[in-house]
């Protein structure tokens, strides 16, 4: 993997492990674990998440079809599997990237 | 349905175009499955421990092994106490609570549904989602015994780990093990060829 692809990683993790931060924070102090609780928090949290991924696999020159479907698959993942959404786009990231000898 | 020339029209936009690339397709399709597969066997497997009023066994084990890292590390008096909903780990009163959700088996779900994406169902598949769920719980087991520590020591530093760096460093050995795959492939097709 190339020094380049790794700290688009990173930084990547990092952001999104942020905003998640603070939406757990919110939760925390509005002493609940149900983020249906907390509607709009949890909105705009998606959003800026879903957001990031899509700039991430941007930023990795991936054509905007697949930033679209790898988006859906994240958003499957996230949503009725209860699964961790970054580890679905860095699998579609590492899929496509590796495919096209990019990584 | 699909010869409705709306429907047509709507699959034939250029965000759709990803969809008729058919190794993506077979890659989603098979990643889809798989977690589809393991996420009723894993629901199934906490119904059944409900089902007897206890805690389930993985997040028992993670905690205990977790403790006992703890412990070898230094931390005195640290205790251990289960309960249905999760265990408690550490010094009095500043314990961490360890609940099904930090038992790292969602993340396993996730990395072992690339591995039957990429590679489909195959028997060199499952080993390395075996050797994959190990690495992963050694990980989970390695983090909350650190955590254990930290949160002994006291200071900010235990939010900054819980928050970013084992998170980063669970991502990235995942990543490290997708990579390491072609060759595990490789070696495996040696061993039977």
């Amino acid at each position: 993997m190339s020094f380049r692809n790794l700290i688009a990683c990173c930084v990547y993790l990092v952001i999104h492990l942020t905003i998640s931060g603070k939406l757990n924070m919110l939760l925390y102090e509005n002493d609940t674990r149900d983020f249906l609780e907390l509607p709009l928090e949890l909105f705009i949290a998606t959003a800026l998440r879903v957001i990031l991924g899509m700039v991430f696999l941007h930023f990795s020159k991936i054509s905007m079809s697949y930033v679209f479907a790898s988006t859906i698959l994240g958003l499957i993942t996230r949503i009725i599997f209860h699964g961790p959404y970054p580890m679905a786009i860095l699998a579609c990231w590492f899929f496509i990237l590796k495919r096209e000898h990019r990584l | 349905m699909p010869r409705d020339p709306r429907w047509q029209r709507i699959t034939n936009h250029k965000l759709f175009h990803a969809f008729k690339d058919s190794d993506f397709r077979q890659f989603v399709f098979r990643f889809i499955s798989c977690l589809i597969v393991l996420t009723i066997l894993y629901e199934w497997y906490l119904w059944s421990t409900e089902q007897q009023r206890e805690l389930d066994w993985v997040t028992y084990k993670v905690s205990e092994l977790s403790h006992a890292l703890a412990v070898a590390l230094g931390v005195a008096n640290c205790e251990f106490s289960c309960f249905m909903d999760g265990c408690y780990i550490g010094v009095e009163g500043k314990m961490i609570n360890v609940l099904e959700g930090c038992n790292g088996l969602m993340l396993a779900l996730v990395y072992s549904s690339y591995i039957i994406g990429v590679s489909g169902w195959k028997w060199q598949s499952l080993v390395q989602v075996i050797v994959g769920i190990v690495v992963i719980q050694f990980f989970n087991v390695f983090r909350i015994g650190i955590l254990v520590v930290l949160r002994d020591i006291g200071g900010d530093v235990y939010f900054f780990f819980i928050k970013y760096v084992f998170n980063v460093l669970i991502y990235l050995a995942i990543l490290l093990l997708w990579l390491l795959k072609p060759y595990l492939d490789k070696v495996m097709h040696n061993n039977v060829f």
